[in-house]
């Protein structure tokens, strides 16, 4: 089942584009990483997913409804938390917790209290009080407590220091089996270890949306020896970008790595190679690849 | 309902300080408020201070209350957390209303009984009032800032707003864009009246629009529109629809077919060099009104006329800007504009005038005895007389606490000797309540000095019937009447 489809959704003010003709579909129980550079568009994309702010072209359906129509019985089922979110500073942790409870049929006390106490949540504290990271807790500890179908995040490592990082992404896997997590972030080496998708998202463009696994099997940095300086050929293929040549070595990254097809395509544009090495990238070596190319290879 | 409630005990909870102190001041106002005096009195005259600064800062204190109500799920923007959690609008918004409603509107209510009972009146006997007050009272009070509230992000970017309309207003003034001057009696609370039922409309569409789409923009946009309208129903709505709508909300069976409108040149004042003042040339004209059924008295809401040129064609229309002749309305004041009045000053013109006249009766009358004591007299409320402090010896003042609104007409006069008369408030509200804080409004009328005089008479009169005439006045020079 489709959580979560965009057709062709885009969102402008004005006349900046922020999101351009979206065409995404999150499947059930998948944790889905949209990422991106600052400005690429991922918290927009996100707003208009959550109905914060409406459409400018296209559509989009979460949990099977409108966008545009998500109401309360829609947000009953789903945990938003934002980096910027404004909480409602003068209540305790305690107090904004209970406040919160009657708005949802499937609130659950005991979850709600262990959530509390696995985040170390200090409940007499006003949230006024609270640090950034202590206050993103509070945020995903009420986006929890009531088993949401569909967890949306964004931004939410965004300026946490590592152990609070860790603390937020092991409640969130702990206490989330079953549930759908659309996270935004572009903290990739954070992403990288329990995101199952991921879409990557810059200038308001989808450049793709795919499983984790496939991303990792599909781009590889080849590094290839020479006896003497090489000469690049022309055409140069699509999928390879990013050749850097220092002496007589030539570095390029393949989006399309195939494990039987590549090494022989890479001995046949370059005969007089001497070695060629083919190295996992991480995600983060990915998109830095793919920002600096300017993504066209993705 | 329950999601209403619950939102309400948050917003209690948060606001408990502020509701207190407004709670607070509400309630020493209407304390000062009950114990004011009628006439001038030493002994009271510190709760009077005090409920008259009060009067100024518990609408402040209202605005403020609503605003932080409001503001506390503040609608524009896309940072609040509250707009993905399962709130339904017609909740938030019930809470809202219901948080204005206990804490503002029913401690006012409260105390308006409680101001009312503490100057002797009867609540029971003013229910018209007390149930329109609140009415009133949103409308022109709370319901603007509620709505100004739903478009702006806290109390700073409000009173900023606020400001800015402040001052869009006074430049227009500046550029002459103002309310005109020729409305006259109860016209000028029909195009009130109209005015807050444009602001109504406006403000609860926006209020609707916002708390269920959060459609800020939009919303803006028709802010601004009633703003726009409302402005042009203040500003430029022709006094006849304004007298025509008056006189379909009247129903009465009053014979005026009697009553005529007559040019009087006898009466004419002495000429003399006419001033120039910045509306143009004060051209005052005698005109009688014959023919009132006994009983009944009929007062002007409205003139205007136009000379018939000598190229055959009509002026510029004449409105009526004034009234002068306190005993008996006798000349009424069309200004001319100065190039006009000087291109045929001295012409003989033909001018035709169209009157809207209200006519009342009913007459009910009371006396006060100038004992220095307070009375009750019905249909005015609490009266007292006493020297008037500045010339004792010459006048004497007639103080009254009026509940809710001053009656339609009211004439004033001592027992004996000359019919001096005092007028009351000649503007009739079709309401039954005045704009104002205080459910008890102060009147007072102050007339020289009568020997052998006991008691003062008042006079209440009832509007029946609004009356539309036409007269044609043949050879008229301008210069004549130019005063």
């Amino acid at each position: 089942m489709t959580v979560i489809r965009t057709c062709e959704l885009s969102k402008s003010f004005r006349h900046t584009h922020a999101v351009v003709k979206l065409n995404l579909e999150i499947s059930e129980g998948s944790i889905f990483a949209l990422v991106g550079p600052n400005g690429a568009g991922k918290t927009t994309a996100i707003k208009t997913l959550m109905n914060i702010l409406r459409p400018s072209a296209g559509t989009a359906e979460v949990l099977g409804t409108d966008s545009r129509r998500l109401g309360p019985a829609e947000f009953a089922q789903i945990g938003y938390v934002s980096e910027n979110q404004e909480l409602p500073l003068w209540m305790t942790v305690d107090y904004f917790m209970s406040y919160l409870k009657p708005f949802y049929p499937d609130w659950d006390n005991a979850w709600a209290e262990e959530l509390l106490r696995q985040l170390d949540l200090p409940r007499g504290r006003r949230l006024r009080d609270l640090s950034r990271g202590m206050r993103i807790k509070a945020a995903l500890a009420s986006s929890l407590a009531y088993h949401p179908k569909l967890i949306v995040l964004d931004e939410p490592f965004s300026g946490l220091d590592s152990l609070v990082r860790d603390e937020l992404i092991e409640a969130l896997l702990d206490r989330c089996a079953g549930a759908t997590v659309m996270i935004s972030s572009h903290d990739l080496a954070e992403i990288e270890t329990f995101a199952s998708h991921i879409g990557y998202l810059d200038g308001g463009c989808l450049h793709f949306s795919e499983e984790m696994t496939s991303l990792a099997t599909r781009f590889r940095e080849i590094e290839i020896t020479f006896d003497e300086p090489p000469a690049l050929p022309a055409p140069w293929p699509q999928a390879w970008f990013s050749p850097t040549k220092s002496a007589a070595v030539l570095r390029f990254v393949d989006s399309q790595f195939h494990a039987d097809s590549t090494p022989e395509e890479i001995r046949r544009t370059f005969p007089s190679a001497r070695a060629v090495a083919v190295n996992p990238m991480a995600l983060r070596a990915i998109f830095v690849s793919l920002a600096k190319s300017g993504h066209k290879a993705a | 309902m329950r999601q209403t409630l619950h939102i309400l005990g948050k917003d209690i909870r948060r606001l408990r300080y502020d509701i207190i102190v407004t709670l607070a001041l509400t309630a020493i106002f209407a304390w000062c408020a009950g114990h004011r005096s009628p006439r001038f009195d030493w002994q009271t005259a510190r709760m009077n201070e005090v409920a008259e600064l009060l009067e100024q800062l518990l609408p402040v204190a209202w605005w403020y209350l609503t605003a932080r109500v409001i503001h506390g799920e503040q609608l524009p923007g896309d940072r609040q957390f509250w707009v993905t959690r399962p709130y339904r609008w017609q909740s938030l918004l019930g809470a809202k209303g219901l948080f204005i409603a206990v804490f503002v509107i029913l401690p006012l209510l409260i105390s308006d009984c409680v101001v009312l009972r503490l100057q002797g009146f009867h609540p029971s006997d003013l229910l018209a009032g007390i149930a329109w007050y609140p009415l009133v009272f949103s409308v022109v009070f709370l319901l603007p800032v509620a709505a100004l509230a739903c478009l702006t992000v806290n109390i700073a970017q409000m009173a900023l707003t606020f400001l800015a309309g402040i001052a869009s207003l006074v430049i227009l003034a500046l550029f002459g864009i103002r309310p005109p001057t020729i409305w006259f009696g109860s016209l000028d609370r029909i195009r009130l009246s109209l005015l807050f039922l444009v602001v109504l409309i406006g403000v609860l569409t926006i209020m609707v629009l916002q708390y269920s789409s959060r459609r800020t923009g939009l919303s803006r946009i028709l802010a601004g529109a009633t703003v726009g309208l409302a402005m042009m129903v203040g500003f430029f709505l022709p006094w006849t629809f304004a007298f025509a709508l008056q006189s379909r909300l009247v129903n009465s069976r009053v014979d005026t077919t009697s009553i005529g409108v007559q040019f009087q040149p006898e009466h004419r004042l002495p000429a003399r060099a006419p001033e120039y003042t910045s509306a143009g040339i004060p051209i005052k004209l005698p005109i009688g009104f014959p023919g009132a059924p006994p009983g009944m008295t009929q007062i002007v809401d409205g003139m205007a006329g136009e000379l018939v040129l000598p190229d055959g064609k009509p002026s510029e229309p004449l409105h009526m800007t004034a009234i002068e002749g306190m005993k008996d309305n006798r000349w009424y004041v069309m200004t001319a504009e100065p190039s006009l009045y000087e291109r045929v000053k001295n012409t003989p013109l033909r001018m035709h005038l169209i009157v809207l006249l209200t006519l009342y009766g009913n007459p009910r009358t009371e006396r006060i005895p100038l004992d220095g004591n307070s009375h009750r007299v019905p249909g005015i409320g609490v009266c007292a007389t006493e020297p008037s402090i500045l010339e004792p010896e010459k006048f004497t003042t007639l103080h009254c606490l009026v509940p809710f609104r001053v009656p339609g007409r009211t004439l004033v006069q001592f027992d004996k000797g000359p019919q001096m008369t005092g007028y009351g408030e000649m503007l009739n509200s079709p309401w039954p309540t005045s704009i104002g804080i205080s459910p008890v409004n102060k009147a007072y009328w102050r007339l020289p000095n009568q020997d052998g005089a006991t008691a003062f008479v008042f006079t209440t009169m009832q509007p029946l019937v609004h009356i539309r005439r036409e007269i044609d006045i043949p050879n008229v020079r301008l210069a004549d009447y130019a005063y």
